[in-house]
């Protein structure tokens, strides 16, 4: 069957399984367009108001849901926006295929109009990209490209076609929906009987656990090895939502906002278990001091990440889900009352946030979300201050619930993504938490949610300022407020109904309560204006470079 | 530190070795020499690196590399058990009063003169990367113009000869 490389990329598409492209036209992709055009049936094309937005929505849709996320841009700047989008997901391991145009194979290499190269600006922050010159390598490229990108350890992958490619014809063979993740652990069991035997002679055992766990779908396995060995665990931001936070073992995040419990107990335990997570500087603050009194053992499926930050005494290498099912059967039921007593020391030392119902606390407005949102919901956030309290006072109920750029930190993720998350689950409340700063990074994607007719809820932290930065010049730069205090007159209740959504602007908890009971019932895209102080601090905190004797807990 | 001899199998692919170099420079691996080429396989390239540091570094440039998509295999080449050479070319002033001493040392080395001039010659020798450090120190009194050297290529010993055939 002749083919053109358009319809080539329409059918792959669909033989993947992709139901939905985030994207935005332009002249290098008119072909694979024109192509969509006849797929409307089966392809939901999203069109943002950035590329960035578009990203981070394939982004939000791969988190939410598992599944590849699929972002299409142009050549040229269209392909050069995405490039946030992309280490986004890099950093985070999140499955996503980049399609971008470019100039026809005779203009390459020639600085033609919107022409670049997208490939070698891409290497670093892909599993892998490709330029497709041929149009027979077209069809093998993006099933290549799709296996990579969701295959052992996730992460995005590029595929650059030329324009001439996506008109010329082919040959084209239809094939089978592919198997999703053909990774096959390789599990040693010695190294197996050496991690059990540890962990069965501890006496203060504790889990470490991350992304990885969600990534494999392992949270139940997870948890029946935190009860059945006693053994409590903290999260890093990447892996709130595996376990229940009603779990009791389940301690909370740990890292420089971490609980005092979890760091706590991290730096107590005689054994740690670290699970899908890579000892980042965010959690792993004095690498050599971390876990200092502990036996460490690692699981994760991606080598490199073994002994990368931290050195380990065991390695167990694999998926997450397969090494903790090898696992489990070799570790003995055990109860460790005098360390869980410890544990609950700790917890009763807690930071506690105050509530006021005078003025907006961050803490009150969160939980009230989640109170009113109901345990179905998909909460996204930006970066800074208001990602922290959000992970800190969110109830974690079920993974992939909680989405938010951990590894790069990108602040103006949230709403792309949020919308993103609201175009796979729509059946799910939606709610982005941005704070002032990054809020103005990418509300343009207002226009999105308001034309595709998605709920997505935001609230903002309206402080003033860039509280983290802020936060930081307070703390270690003597309060010399250089380029955080913002300031801006942006009337958000006027700017969203231009865009045509609904707002609000509130100013008490009671008022919030109103106003997100409204939101939840609403059609099309909210924004609830949270005006907070500007003094309001993430708290704990464990400054970098330090270990948790050294936490601020006012 | 340490200097430790890599061979990379990759597919014969463009983009490869900037692929390789890309990731060896932004995590800050060392490279000292790189050398790359198809092998008698079209399909096949193998990339030579020599690299510094330490056991950890090692580790890491090993994995990391080994996580690319178009690498095939990665093998660390022990020193003092592999089969390794390198060519150089230098470029040496020479006078009435040295030119025999000069020659003297091409001789003992087997290194050949591969351009004359009247005052100046060029001196090419291949082999194994002490040999090549020796023949260095030897020259080094005299006027050395210019130099170049092709980094080094190298092949683990005997029955593993089909070592870049196999896909890792």
């Amino acid at each position: 069957m002749q083919l053109t490389g358009s319809q080539i990329f329409c059918e792959v598409l669909v033989e993947q399984g992709v139901d939905t492209l985030f994207g935005y036209p332009g002249g290098a992709v008119l072909n694979l367009y024109d192509e969509l055009y006849r797929y409307q049936d089966r392809i939901k094309h999203v069109i943002t108001a950035h590329e960035q937005g578009a990203a981070h929505a394939a982004d939000g849709y791969a988190r939410a849901t598992g599944r590849t996320g699929v972002v299409l841009a142009t050549s040229g700047p269209g392909a050069t926006n995405l490039v946030t989008g992309i280490a986004t997901a890099y950093m985070d391991s999140v499955p996503m295929v980049a399609i971008t145009g470019n100039v026809p194979t005779s203009l390459m290499g020639q600085d033609s109009f919107q022409e670049v190269y997208i490939a070698g600006i891409t290497m670093p922050i892909t599993k892998h990209n490709f330029v497709v010159y041929d149009v027979k390598d077209l069809a093998a490229t993006l099933r290549e490209a799709f296996r990579i990108a969701q295959t052992g350890r996730k992460g995005p992958v590029l595929v650059d076609i030329p324009k001439d490619v996506t008109a010329a014809l082919c040959e084209f063979t239809p094939a089978a929906a592919p198997e999703r993740d053909t990774y096959e652990s390789h599990i040693d069991m010695d190294a197996i009987a050496r991690a059990a035997d540890i962990i069965n002679n501890a006496e203060r055992p504790a889990v470490y656990f991350g992304g990885g766990v969600a990534a494999s779908g392992a949270g139940e396995e997870l948890s029946a090895l935190m009860k059945k060995a006693c053994m409590p665990a903290a999260y890093s931001l990447m892996g709130a939502g595996v376990i229940h936070c009603d779990d009791a073992l389940n301690l909370g995040m740990v890292g420089m906002h971490g609980c005092r419990t979890s760091n706590f107990a991290l730096d107590n335990c005689d054994v740690m278990v670290a699970v899908g997570t890579r000892f980042s500087d965010r959690v792993a603050l004095k690498p050599d001091a971390f876990g200092r009194r502990a036996k460490l053992i690692q699981i994760d499926l991606d080598a490199s990440e073994i002994n990368k930050n931290v050195h380990v005494d065991v390695a167990l290498e694999g998926d997450v889900k397969d090494v903790i099912c090898a696992l489990l059967p070799k570790i003995n039921n055990i109860c460790r009352d005098e360390w869980l007593t410890q544990i609950a020391e700790w917890k009763a030392e807690d930071y506690q946030p105050k509530d006021n119902d005078a003025v907006l606390k961050p803490h009150q407005v969160i939980r009230k979300a989640c109170e009113l949102a109901g345990e179905d919901s998909i909460y996204v956030t930006d970066v800074g201050q208001h990602q922290m309290w959000a992970v800190q006072y969110c109830r974690h109920v079920k993974p992939r619930k909680f989405l938010t750029s951990g590894g790069l930190g990108t602040m103006g993720y949230g709403y792309g993504a949020a919308i993103g998350a609201k175009v796979a689950k729509p059946e799910c409340p939606v709610i982005h938490f941005t704070g002032d700063g990054s809020f103005h990074m990418n509300l343009n994607e207002a226009c999105t949610a308001v034309s595709f007719g998605l709920p997505v809820i935001t609230v903002i932290f309206d402080n003033a300022v860039l509280g983290m930065v802020r936060q930081w010049q307070t703390s270690f730069y003597g309060r010399r407020y250089m380029a955080t205090s913002l300031d801006r007159k942006t009337d958000y209740v006027k700017l969203i109904e231009a865009f045509g959504g609904k707002g609000y602007s509130v100013s008490s908890i009671a008022e919030f309560e109103q106003a997100m009971a409204e939101a939840l019932k609403a059609d099309g895209p909210v924004w609830i204006h949270c005006p907070i102080s500007r003094d309001e601090k993430v708290l704990p905190m464990i400054p970098g470079g330090c270990t948790c004797d050294s936490i601020i807990m006012e | 530190m340490t200097k430790y001899v890599l061979s990379i199998v990759v597919d014969n692919n463009p983009n490869v070795m900037a692929r390789v170099s890309s990731m060896f420079a932004r995590r800050r691996f060392n490279m000292t020499s790189v050398t790359a080429a198809q092998t008698s396989d079209p399909n096949v390239s193998v990339i030579t690196i020599v690299t510094e540091g330490d056991a950890h570094v090692l580790d890491q440039a090993i994995k990391q590399t080994h996580k690319l998509q178009e690498v095939r295999s990665i093998t660390l080449l022990p020193r003092n058990e592999s089969l390794l050479c390198e060519t150089i070319m230098i470029r040496l002033a020479f006078d009435e009063k040295n030119i025999s001493l000069i020659k003297d040392i091409v001789e003992v080395y087997r290194a050949k003169i591969i351009d004359l001039t009247s005052s100046s010659m060029v001196v090419q020798l291949t082999g194994k990367p002490s040999k090549i450090d020796g023949f260095l120190e030897v020259m080094s009194p005299y006027h050395v113009l210019e130099m170049c050297r092709s980094g080094i290529i190298g092949m683990p010993r005997g029955s593993q000869s089909d070592w870049w055939k196999a896909r890792a």
